[in-house]
């Protein structure tokens, strides 16, 4: 009923209303790339499992391992999901950029993507530098020495083991 | 009752609070382009997004601390103006609406990929300005609508997601949910929420049945395609899934607040046609 008298008062606005409709039902449908504002909200459908491995940051800041707890848990995911990201930015820009250009390519656009434009061109010392002040910013003290390891945890019988032993990030260069 | 420009202008100043309420939150957490001062992107499989990229835009916000500057200025005052033109009842409203939807998704967009947030919970800012592009009352009617429809079809798709994904067959789907989501404060160190959590991972029915819950509760919006009755129920639900998601997961959904406006004004008819 509501379409109808939509279609009665603005062709229009119907029918951009059932593009957009019709864009989000066939995007999710497709399973695949998005496009904004049409995204797919997954919000934790693939199974996941307590036994999956975990990988988790320990941060040291003057020799001492930094409480997350103490700090926001907008400041807490800035901290952890930004070394997450910055691991896999590479492997990720790389595979999107592909992915990306192939649907362009469809469109006869692909070869506008130019492919520095699509990477960042950041060494591991700059990252570093950005990361150090990062968490001056959010521990609100002054960092004078950071350490950052990555370990493998496993949930078993009601707690974590370590399922590997603490690695160093190879892209913190501290030295 | 019907519709009326009072309706519009409460909605829009509910809008702004939501806004300007998140744009302190992004204050307080550091997290505007200029207190951040991104140095690198990670993109998204988006169509739309990797158009946007085209212009280069991230490499220049990563760049120049000016640009960074006048993109957070503008974020804040384009909601502004648009709502203070609401309330004047201004012309250039529409104009504003526009530009308002089109800069918010711009930003939102390259501040998802240079930052940790996730855009799906940035989609009220980039929709719900568009709804005040109406001139008149009973096109804003059906913008609205058609904003609370979208809203339903985004919030039961994820219903649809959990069984195509498998996750709602899964009887330690929410179990697995909170290792992956919460094991570096567990680890890191114990106090009354990790022990929760815990209780809650070693206890997978439990976790399941608020995992269920969250499942029925997405489920549940599709009624509002077809009646409009159960509306501030909808509202109701929302909140209760808001609190314990950000309780339970650390998932700010309280953005997507201003879309329960499509759903509290809802209840108001159009002069015109007199819906039922």
């Amino acid at each position: 009923m509501f379409l109808k008298y939509l279609y009665a008062n603005s062709k229009t606005r119907f029918v951009l209303f059932m593009i957009i409709t019709a864009s989000f039902i066939f995007l999710n449908i497709k399973w695949g790339a998005v496009a904004t504002p049409l995204y797919q909200y997954g919000m934790f459908s693939g199974r996941m499992y307590p036994a999956d491995t975990q990988k988790i940051y320990h941060i040291y800041v003057n020799d001492k391992l930094v409480d997350l707890n103490t700090i926001t848990r907008a400041k807490k995911d800035l901290l952890l999901i930004t070394l997450e990201k910055f691991e896999k930015e590479k492997e990720i820009n790389d595979l999107v950029f592909i992915s990306m250009q192939k649907i362009f390519s469809y469109a006869g656009v692909g070869s506008f993507m130019k492919e520095d434009i699509y990477k960042n061109n950041i060494p591991d010392q700059l990252f570093t530098h950005y990361y150090q002040k990062l968490l001056q910013d959010v521990l609100d003290y002054h960092v004078v020495k950071t350490s950052i390891y990555s370990q493998l945890y496993r949930w078993h019988s009601g707690n974590f083991l370590p399922a590997s032993s603490p690695e160093k990030l190879p892209f913190f260069v501290t030295e | 009752m019907l519709l009326n420009n009072k309706h519009i202008k409460q909605f829009a100043v509910f809008f702004l609070a939501c806004f300007l309420i998140n744009y302190t939150w992004l204050v307080y957490n550091g997290l505007l382009f200029s207190q951040l001062q991104p140095v690198f992107f990670v993109n998204r499989q988006d169509i739309t997004g990797n158009i946007l990229m085209l212009f280069n835009i991230q490499h220049i916000l990563i760049n120049s601390r000016e640009v960074r500057i006048i993109f957070d200025v503008i974020y804040l005052l384009l909601p502004v103006l648009l709502v203070y033109s609401c309330l004047k009842e201004n012309k250039v409203k529409s104009i504003l609406a526009v530009c308002t939807g089109l800069f918010i998704t711009v930003y939102n967009y390259f501040f998802s990929i240079t930052s940790f947030v996730s855009i799906e919970i940035l989609l009220a800012w980039m929709l719900i300005p568009f709804i005040f592009i109406a001139r008149k009352t009973n096109n804003f009617y059906f913008n609205l609508h058609c904003i609370r429809i979208l809203f339903i079809l985004f919030f039961f798709s994820a219903a649809l997601w959990k069984i195509r994904g498998g996750g709602i067959f899964n009887p330690v789907q929410m179990a697995g949910v909170l290792v992956s989501q919460h094991a570096d404060l567990i680890i890191h160190k114990e106090n009354w929420y990790t022990k929760l959590l815990q209780y809650l991972i070693t206890n997978s029915k439990l976790s399941y049945a608020l995992y269920f819950i969250a499942f029925l509760t997405e489920l549940f919006f599709i009624t509002g395609l077809f009646t409009r009755r159960f509306d501030n129920f909808l509202i109701l639900l929302f909140l209760l899934f808001a609190v314990f998601n950000y309780f339970l997961m650390e998932i700010n959904y309280f953005t997507w607040l201003p879309f329960m406006g499509c759903f509290y004004f809802s209840k108001y008819k159009l002069p015109a046609l007199n819906l039922k």
